[in-house]
């Protein structure tokens, strides 16, 4: 194969410099003349009919420029990704702590704050319910309609009941995860303003061209009369997919003719963004005598809150992967989306594999402990495997499944574990193993993404397209892709990412997507002007196309490589003498069907990622205080396109992975948020990070750029299950509920005492 | 946070007299609490009073035995003090487990303990080595045990127009050994879910114990001293009998709390084990 310039190396991020030097601009950085400040009022309460809202106090105090309630949306009144049920403002009903009743424009944040004191509200208060299992029942208060339960997925394969009656070995248990927060380091902020009869929103977002239609929508205008523009984003990990402050930004912006801004404080943000979602998830696993999986029988309830988000989809991916990367020729699952009067529950990295890991690796363990082989071996022989089929029917398209990640991990902690001195005391150690796949992109659905390519008549080029980079590094890995097609340094590509009024559409930062779907759309518009430079080089040099190639900026003629060519530069002035443009475009979305409603048959993904993960904990018997040694991680990536970012993003999925396992628990009563800070709301510190060694495995997708899969959220999914697999191996507990405090321990160890 | 006039006096005198004409005052020194505080509107004074570079208050000494820490002293400060590392190590060790590097370089000795918290991690190993406070007023200095400062949860017996000035306590001897645990739920950034420290005195001819002090936080509205704990020490040598025992006592005497961040059955078996593990380095150290 023919090697690379730019793709798989380690090149400096485009946003590294500034960042670094603080000269970033964020969100909340933009400040603008004569600007009005934004604040939000919320409910206290956690499901309550509004009776009236009065704002004529409020509306009249020196300074305050507008204050707007649910009469003065002038469009839907309502947004969501999956289905419109939250409202930008209160009507007639609350359904969670912190649903937003009104929002003020004022000229300092201090008279804003002020105004909100002075909006009465009169309310009605509901009976509410905040278990996920009570809400089920046809008696519990209900939340929107008739039923509480938004949306159930099912997956029906073979012939469960029989396989269960044949089994050897059957193992059974519930699950119980927590609600976790995204915890990204900035709150979502924005401004807005008007550009002749153009509202003009910058504001931190996962998908500037979702947030343009949510702001039409409720406006009543145009989808071409908004154009938004994401901001420098501090992190999103999901959670700044559903809009924010967009709306009302907009809102004000329109009614004041004054730039606006809102920018949430840490609890606020806590308080109205969406969270993982919280699960009970009751697991039968059946196997033979040689722990060959035979059947999996799965019933996961997932609390979606009040609103649906992007609810369904989380425990539609949770369903499609609750077997794990196994193969299970006998399959039922069960996934319930449920509403209640808790915060909203959406997307979160990951989205829903994590909870589905956190059960089927333990119960892989159990297995492997019943017929009396290692938990390795257990993986090794039930592993899915290229034209192996998952739950959906679908087969695995390519690669050989976890072999190629667990191998490496286990072998590296067992190299380190000869080596590592360890005295008994009341501290144990222990190992424990956590697996997964995961589907790039959206679950069976269309998700396309688009991008535009215009190569300047310098050599230089301006990339644009619509994939959002939050930090994850989408623009830079994108213009290596393009560099690496054209034959072009790193630096001659420029891009311009997530703006409505440039870019097409890339569709949402999230599923682990942009790489492989925006980073093909961007493969695809190089493509084309590749196509237009190669038939004029060809021209030129008076041979076949394929003779010709680029690298290095200059355009040769294959086996004369060592002669004088002339410059990508020089190509594309003959192209302009001509009145051509070097312009491409290109969209890719990639080739799925919808699984079946009745039977969730189908090809939910085109391509899979694979990974492993082996922790070692220790566990002091005291205290009950749980902490991670060591933890190898190696995850399939296809093709690194940048391999130091491939390393951070393992490093930092398996540390929020280590906080899911570990800390985190955003703790509530009766919907009311207990832990709405960070020095209630516990992430790990840099303290708490234990060795991390990232391995880089490459089992190249055929479908995608250079090879390259989705790796985004895949490193967060197996850490709290191996961690959970590791106290096990250390203690002889199964902790079967996240996250795994010391509390739970010592309670566990006390009871087998 | 509401407006407040920031004053910075430069002698002690001077903070006394604008004291006395703005009785709506804070003292600040480090502010890692009190800003928190005044961000959410729970403390909304008039007048900032900085405490932080007045001569009196930065000073750590030993004069006769007796060890001197300024109130205004920073945990950072203690941690790299010769001094205190030598013969206050315990109290280093509580010092280098406060919030974060950056808390500590801010935060002091006085804010941690006028702050009042149950959880503070300082107090208790002050408790342990036997500490008193010494408050300032302009009718002159008075000092107490500085286990009868606390009232509860951030309530104190300090009388409008006093500062905490200095907090002292004697120089360890070579029968005596101070130790401090802590356990929170992370390496940093933790409040403590219990904290303990043990003072231990013996008779190095008959290996038993003479004196004792356990002081424990977090496991009531203030932090504690276990005197039913401390005499079932007296007269005895420290075998596992014994350390268990006194660890029953100081579980089985405490009533703490559930809250958002452990539950009060935790927290009485941690106090336990925190107490055994005390006793045990505060020994080891000693024989």
């Amino acid at each position: 194969m023919e090697e690379l310039s730019v793709v798989g190396k380690s090149v400096i991020r485009k946003d590294a410099l500034d960042k670094v030097l603080g000269k970033t601009r964020y969100s909340a950085d933009i400040k603008m003349p004569g600007m009005l400040y934004v604040k939000v009022l919320r409910s206290t309460v956690p499901h309550a009919l509004v009776q009236k809202i009065d704002v004529t106090v409020a509306k009249a105090l020196a300074g305050v420029a507008a204050v707007l309630t649910a009469d003065d949306v002038p469009g839907l009144n309502g947004h969501g990704i999956i289905i419109k049920d939250e409202p930008v403002l209160v009507k007639d009903k609350i359904r969670k702590i912190g649903d937003p009743l009104a929002v003020v424009a004022a000229e300092t944040e201090e008279i804003a704050i002020q105004a909100l004191k002075h909006i009465v509200v009169e309310l009605e208060e509901l009976p509410a319910v905040f278990d996920a299992v009570e809400a089920m029942q046809d008696d519990s208060p209900k939340v929107h309609g008739k039923s509480n339960i938004l949306a159930v997925r099912k997956i029906f394969k073979g012939e469960i009941d029989e396989a269960f009656a044949a089994a050897d070995i059957v193992v059974e248990n519930v699950y119980y995860t927590q609600m976790q927060e995204h915890s990204y380091i900035e709150p979502e902020a924005g401004i807005a303003y008007m550009d002749g009869n153009q509202v003009v929103i910058k504001a931190s977002t996962q998908n500037t061209h979702f947030d343009c239609r949510e702001v039409a929508r409720n406006l009543g205008v145009p989808q071409s009369r908004i154009r938004m523009i994401q901001a420098p984003t501090g992190g999103g990990f999901g959670g700044k997919l559903d809009v924010s402050v967009q709306i009302y930004l907009a809102l004000l912006a329109m009614k004041t003719r004054k730039p606006v801004r809102l920018v949430y404080s840490r609890e606020e943000s806590i308080i109205a963004s969406t969270k993982r979602h919280p699960c009970r998830i009751r697991y039968r696993t059946a196997a033979d005598k040689q722990g060959k999986l035979l059947a999996v029988d799965v019933e996961a309830i997932a609390d979606t809150g009040a609103y649906a988000s992007y609810g369904p989809a989380p425990v539609t991916r949770l369903a499609v992967h609750a077997t794990g990367p196994y193969e299970v020729p006998n399959v039922r699952i069960y996934a319930y989306t449920v509403y209640t009067n808790n915060p909203t529950a959406g997307a979160m990295r990951g989205f829903g594999v994590p909870q589905a890991a956190f059960a089927y690796e333990q119960q892989m363990d159990m297995i492997a402990e019943r017929v009396g082989i290692s938990p390795l071996a257990v993986r090794m022989i039930n592993s899915l495997k290229k034209g192996s089929k998952m739950a959906t029917g679908q087969m695995i398209p390519s690669g050989p499944g976890i072999s190629s990640t667990l191998l490496p991990a286990y072998d590296k902690a067992i190299q380190t574990k000869a080596l590592a001195g360890y005295e008994p005391s009341v501290k144990k150690r222990g190992y424990g193993l956590g697996c997964m796949f995961f589907g790039v992109g959206n679950t069976g659905q269309p998700n396309p993404a688009g991008a535009f390519l215009d190569l300047l008549d310098d050599g230089s080029a301006n990339l644009m397209v619509g994939a959002a980079d939050i930090g994850q590094g989408s623009n830079t890995i994108l213009a290596q892709i393009v560099a690496e097609e054209l034959g072009m340094d790193f630096e001659d590509v420029q891009v311009t990412s997530a703006d409505t009024g440039v870019t097409p559409d890339g569709g949402a930062t999230s599923a682990s997507r942009q790489t492989y779907i925006s980073g093909n759309a961007t493969l695809l518009a190089a493509k084309e002007v590749k196509q237009l430079l190669l038939a004029e080089a060809a021209a030129l040099f008076g041979v076949a196309q394929d003779k010709i190639v680029l690298k290095n900026r200059q355009v040769m003629v294959v086996g004369q490589e060592s002669k004088d060519g002339i410059s990508i530069k020089q190509l594309i002035t003959v192209c302009r003498s001509k009145g051509k443009m070097t312009l491409g475009h290109g969209w890719f979305n990639p080739s799925t069907t919808a699984l079946d409603d009745e039977t969730g048959q189908g090809e939910p993904y085109e391509a899979y990622s694979f990974g492993s993960q082996v922790v070692e904990v220790e566990v002091d018997t005291e205290t009950g205080v749980v902490e991670v040694l060591n933890l190898y991680a190696a995850h399939d990536v296809g093709q690194a396109i940048n391999p130091l970012h491939v390393q951070a993003q393992i490093e930092g999925g398996s540390i929020m992975g280590l906080g899911y396992g570990l800390y985190e628990d955003m703790k509530k009563v009766e919907g009311k948020i207990k832990t709405s800070s960070f020095a209630t709301y516990l992430i790990p510190t840099s303290l708490d990070i234990p060795s991390i060694q990232a391995i880089i495995v490459e089992d190249k997708a055929d479908t995608g750029p250079f090879g390259a899969k989705g790796l985004g959220e895949t490193s967060l999914v197996p850490t709290a299950a191996a961690i959970a697999n590791a106290v096990y191996d250390a203690v002889g507990i199964r902790i079967k509920s996240l996250p795994i405090t010391p509390e739970k321990v010592l309670r566990a160890l006390e009871e087998t005492r | 946070m509401s407006q407040f006039i920031y004053k910075k006096p430069k002698q002690l005198q001077e903070a006394f007299s604008i004291m006395k004409e703005n009785p709506a005052y804070s003292i600040i020194a480090g502010g890692t609490d009190l800003m928190v505080k005044m961000k959410d509107n729970r403390i909304t004074a008039k007048v900032i009073i900085d405490v932080s570079e007045l001569n009196d208050l930065r000073e750590i000494k030993e004069k006769q035995g007796t060890i001197y820490l300024g109130a205004a002293v920073t945990h950072t400060e203690i941690c790299k003090s010769e001094l205190l590392r030598g013969f206050a190590p315990a109290l280093v060790h509580a010092s280098g487990l406060v919030g974060s590097p950056q808390i500590r370089n801010r935060g002091t000795v006085g804010g941690n303990i006028g702050n009042a918290s149950p959880a503070a991690d300082t107090i208790p190993a002050l408790m342990a080595y036997g500490a008193e406070i010494v408050l300032a007023s302009a009718e002159g200095v008075r000092s107490l045990a500085l286990e009868d400062f606390f009232v509860g949860p951030g309530r104190t017996v300090i009388s409008p127009g006093e500062v905490i000035l200095s907090i002292e306590f004697n120089k360890l001897q070579a029968t005596q050994a101070v130790s401090f645990e802590k356990l929170g739920k992370r390496k940093a950034l933790a409040i403590s879910v219990v904290n303990a420290a043990a003072f231990l005195e013996i008779d190095k001819t008959k290996a038993v114990v003479t004196k004792a002090r356990l002081a424990l936080g977090s496991v009531a509205a203030k932090p504690i001293r276990v005197s039913a704990a401390e005499e079932a020490l007296i007269g005895y040598s420290l075998s596992d009998d014994k350390i268990k025992e006194v660890a029953k006592i100081v579980s089985d005497s405490i009533t703490p709390i559930d809250d958002v961040r452990s539950e009060a059955l935790y927290r009485k078996r941690i106090a336990g084990v925190l107490t055994q593990r005390t006793l045990i380095d505060a020994w080891k150290q000693l024989v």
